[in-house]
């Protein structure tokens, strides 16, 4: 009887420990934040395409805005992905880094959604400058990264 | 005179009609992510589908008969009943992708909700597949799809570097930063965008209800054998506006309204007008295609009577099908599902029922009680084996690489 209620208890927590969280290690938590990067960069490249099309009046204003709300909706899906993970100890400077480049990122996109839906000519043109930037950032996050 | 029409005719709508929503998503994701260097499948692809094609339109000439009409008398009901849920399953989920696809194009095009032109779009389908004849549908959607030519010449104005493009061809392996396995897995995509049994039911139905003869059968292979080549240089092109726009700048494509940024970027707003109207007919042309698939092969298989050259009201069940699938395509895509998931995941899945589709072709195709001296002969047994083997290999490694991959990312 005893080895059984043994055994149950063993079941269980083996079962429990399925459902917790992995912390995982520094090094494929690091790869992570890596993948998260290339798909944010992917998203802000494809905003900064847009305003430029945009810009030169190659596109509609509502194209270009479908176009940059379905970017803003991609990097928000990888960053909100990123940022729900557990990272594992000593990868703390790992998730600052990548998280002050997605938020970086994430303000540069925002405000050029909000230019191209108002077609503010002005603002989308310094949308399209911070996008750049946020862009290059991601580009050589592989360096910044700890 | 009349004659060169009709064939110029056929040809015309089998490019237009060849690519559809997988063709658009699977051929522009490729590109931005590994170039030109998978373009070896599309040309692999293509000959498939010429292959079979011809053998399913020959069928449909010579004996009068279509694809699943043929299936469950030649092979058994088992048999027949396992094809039709497998074929059925991948076209139907194709249908509700080709729903989507016209709803995204519907929402670039004026910015309201893709989720509010969904049921819209399916009243519309239903009212065109109920209403219209048969060979306006063909033609006018084929004829229209043609502006998806608009990708040739964004190429071409976009002064790409040619020789570049040309030394991806010629190397097919992953670029840096892709593995093997990612390569493998598109590659079974873009080969299943390429086969989809859908157009195989579809092509020896049409052959049915536009009442084919065995006179027909080399205006058929002219539409084949030009058409679908032609076709697929289409699906090339926008792989290449990919490869050369996003490729370079590290962008992967996600979404339908990136698939016509390229064009905008080389022709401006026109071209973009042009491509939307491209999408809408490619997509909205394989729905009406995709959703009679699945009212053709089901009538066929049980027996009932089918087609839209039969008054609805003597074909009644037939419509009925056609109706419940528009339906119930509406609250699957309701659930915000996204029609690009949808899509790359109907081309895998493609894949996956490829040799329950082309096995009995090949199999009717050589019967002689069925085709007289219209049997398959040497060259489209050869090349039908052949591909029957590719068959297999890509739909055995289909679901191992989904898995492997994460579903490609």
């Amino acid at each position: 009887m005893r080895v059984r209620a043994a055994l149950a208890g063993g079941l269980a927590l083996a079962a429990l420990a399925g459902c917790a969280t992995p912390e995982g290690n520094p090094a494929a938590y690091r790869e992570e934040a890596l993948s998260t990067l290339k798909a944010a960069h992917s998203a802000v490249e494809w905003v900064h395409i847009t305003v430029g099309a945009r810009l030169d009046d190659k596109m509609f204003g509502r194209s270009a805005d479908d176009s940059v709300s379905s970017a803003e909706e991609s990097l928000s899906g990888a960053a909100g992905t990123f940022v729900g993970l557990q990272p594992p100890p000593g990868a703390d400077e790992v998730r600052d880094t990548a998280t002050k480049l997605l938020s970086a990122a994430q303000d540069a996109v925002e405000d050029a959604r909000i230019a191209v839906r108002r077609d503010d000519r002005d603002a989308m043109r310094k949308a399209y400058d911070a996008v750049g930037k946020a862009s290059q950032a991601l580009d050589h996050a592989d360096e910044e990264l700890p | 005179m009349k004659r060169i029409f009709a064939v110029a005719l056929g040809i015309l709508t089998a490019i237009g009609g060849f690519v559809d929503i997988g063709d658009l998503v699977t051929n522009a994701l490729v590109g931005s992510r590994f170039g030109m260097s998978l373009a070896w499948v599309v040309v692999v692809g293509v000959v498939g589908i010429c292959v079979f094609s011809e053998m399913s339109g020959r069928v449909a000439a010579v004996s009068g008969r279509a694809t699943f009409d043929l299936v469950r008398e030649r092979l058994g009901p088992r048999v027949g009943l396992a094809n039709l849920v497998a074929s059925m399953g991948v076209t139907f989920l194709t249908f509700i992708a080709e729903i989507g696809g016209v709803a995204l194009s519907l929402e670039i095009a004026t910015s309201v909700n893709e989720l509010l032109w969904v049921p819209v779009v399916a009243a519309l389908l239903w009212i065109v597949l109920w209403r219209v004849r048969f060979a306006v549908l063909e033609n006018v959607f084929g004829l229209l799809g043609l502006s998806l030519v608009v990708f040739a010449v964004a190429l071409w104005q976009l002064s790409p570097d040619w020789g570049g493009l040309w030394q991806q061809v010629t190397s097919p392996s992953p670029p840096s930063g892709e593995s093997w396995t990612q390569y493998s897995y598109y590659a079974v995509a873009l080969f299943g965008a390429a086969l989809t049994p859908y157009e195989v039911f579809f092509f020896s139905s049409g052959g049915v209800e536009e009442r084919w003869t065995a006179k027909d059968v080399a205006t058929m292979r002219l539409n084949v054998f030009l058409g679908f080549p032609l076709g697929g240089a289409l699906s090339l092109t926008i792989a290449a506006v990919a490869a050369v726009v996003f490729l370079p700048a590290g962008v992967q494509v996600e979404a339908l309204v990136q698939v016509a940024l390229p064009v905008a970027l080389a022709l401006g707003k026109i071209g973009l007008v042009i491509a939307l109207i491209g999408f809408f007919a490619a997509t909205f042309g394989a729905a009406c295609e995709t959703g009679l698939s699945v009212g053709y092969s089901i009538a066929q298989f049980y027996g009932w009577r089918w087609g839209k050259f039969v008054p609805p009201r003597q074909a009644a069940r037939f419509h009925l099908v056609v109706l419940l699938c528009t339906v119930l395509a509406v609250p699957v895509l309701l659930t915000t599902v996204d029609p690009i998931a949808v899509t790359e995941y109907s081309v895998v899945f493609s894949a996956l029922a490829l040799p329950l589709t082309y096995l009995p072709i090949l199999v009717i195709a050589n019967d002689p009680d069925y085709m007289g001296k219209r049997v398959n002969g040497r060259l489209a047994n050869a090349l039908g084996t052949v591909y029957l083997v590719v068959i297999v290999v890509a739909s055995v490694a289909a679901i191992p690489l989904m898995i492997l991959t994460k579903g490609g990312q």
